[in-house]
């Protein structure tokens, strides 16, 4: 028989440096889940990804035993990578730090979609050129 | 019990960020808190746009983080037009000992044929006819009950000579592999850690338990152990045993026993092949789950 699910939570800590502290700490405590046990596992999962902010979903159970899966790295981090910049502006309407394609866009909207509240991909797509112009990233054909 | 007190009373606190977003916008939220220095987001309702994050309080002042949030939503609506208005706030929380409030789901358990944990606050039952090792792990890895814990126990126990002999506990955790070592008859232990507060919580268990020997525990580098032991143990992670192979072999005695866990079963091959080089074989493993635990010896 299954287990019975109590909870779920999503994160996105950095790979290979999850602790006990916020907001590991508070998330994962309040629903009895050993943290110390959950670290270990996911610093041993994402120890290849060093300091990269990486999204896990845990899934905790009764008993308070629990599962994981991680996701590929945030739209956010994408968007950097393409751009090539090591940081977004503070103030995106007034400063622009760098510039995506419109392919760029499309491709890491089809990497992210199920990640994604999209129903489909122009949904994505759009939720991927938000996130690019909240950054200060200039979308271009 | 001891739950949710504070851990370190001198600790500042920290700023707790609630955020009520869109979720398609989630993700530049997210980034944008990244940005100010948090160290991760949690979000617990996927469906809606509730999302959490923490701010140290002594380096952060909650009115120019208010702004700057503020700022940094308001301008949201260009991006994603038509999405509702964003609620957020800011409170001061104290730091908690978050890492110890799953003990209150801690109970007794069979870990091998031989060995029981029993949780540090809970009395001791009617007379058993194996070990029964009192723990509180903390926030110390090492309860008995993850997978690479109990194949760790179980193959001291299945490896420990009946002749004396002397174990190496690195990266010793809470202490439990030590203690289980000590009742199996280890005359001399060596247990290393380096996370100071690792070694405190050790420390702990072991005055928990009525084990016949010192067991010698510090923060020392593998580096600066100059003994050779009988069993080496082992349970950490691939990165930092790929590190420590090259000082392995010569801590080990002739026929003496590694055991190293929290391998993940798909880097198996990748440890293997480094042993090789180090002078070392793997003889033996067990599988747990996705948890390998490999007994190794010198070639």
């Amino acid at each position: 028989m299954a287990k019975k699910i109590i909870g779920s939570v999503k994160l996105q800590v950095k790979g290979g440096q999850a602790n006990p502290s916020p907001p590991i700490g508070p998330a994962l405590g309040q629903h009895g889940v050993n943290i110390a046990e959950f670290c270990k596992a996911f610093n041993a999962r994402t120890q290849d990804k060093m300091g990269t902010v990486i999204p896990v979903i845990i899934t905790i159970y009764a008993d308070r035993t629990f599962s994981f899966i991680t996701k590929t790295p945030p739209a956010s981090v994408l968007l950097k990578q393409a751009a090539k910049i090591a940081k977004g502006s503070g103030v995106p309407n007034r400063e622009k730090v760098g510039e995506v394609t419109q392919k760029q866009v499309e491709e890491i909207a089809k990497t992210k979609f199920e990640d994604l509240n999209a129903y489909n991909m122009a949904g994505a797509v759009k939720i991927i050129e938000g996130t690019a112009r909240s950054m200060g990233l200039k979308v271009t054909q | 019990m001891e739950e949710n007190s504070d851990k370190n009373p001198g600790h500042p606190g920290w700023l707790e960020i609630t955020i009520d977003i869109d979720p398609s916008a989630r993700e530049a939220v997210s980034d944008f808190l990244m940005g100010l220095g948090c160290d991760g987001v949690v979000s617990e309702d996927f469906e809606n746009g509730l999302m959490k994050a923490y701010l140290p309080s002594d380096t952060n002042d909650p009115d120019v983080i208010r702004d700057s949030l503020l700022t940094f939503l308001g301008n949201l609506k260009d991006p994603f037009p038509g999405i509702a208005d964003p609620v957020m706030d800011i409170k001061e929380i104290a730091n908690q000992d978050w890492g110890t409030t799953w003990r209150s789901f801690f109970y007794l358990e069979k870990i091998t044929d031989n060995l029981m944990i029993l949780p540090a606050w809970e009395a001791m039952p009617d007379p058993v006819k194996c070990h029964v090792i009192r723990i509180d792990p903390g926030t110390a890895f090492g309860t008995g009950k993850h997978e690479t814990t109990r194949m760790c126990l179980k193959a001291i126990e299945d490896n420990a000579p009946s002749k004396p002999w002397t174990m190496l506990d690195v990266g010793t955790g809470s202490g439990i592999l030590s203690v289980y070592g000590a009742m199996l008859g280890a005359q001399e232990i060596t247990a290393i850690d380096n996370d100071p507060e690792a070694v405190s919580w050790a420390e702990k268990n072991i005055a928990l338990n009525d084990i016949p020997v010192k067991i010698d525990l510090s923060t020392t580098p593998l580096e600066e152990i100059d003994k050779r032991y009988d069993i080496i143990v082992a349970n950490i992670i691939m990165n930092t045993i790929l590190e420590l192979n090259p000082l392995f072999s010569g801590r080990l005695a002739h026929d003496g026993i590694l055991i190293l866990s929290g391998i993940l079963t798909g880097q198996i091959d990748r440890i293997v092949e480094d042993l090789k080089r180090h002078g070392l074989k793997k003889t033996g493993e067990t599988i747990m789950g996705e948890w390998a635990c490999l007994i190794v010896k010198k070639v």
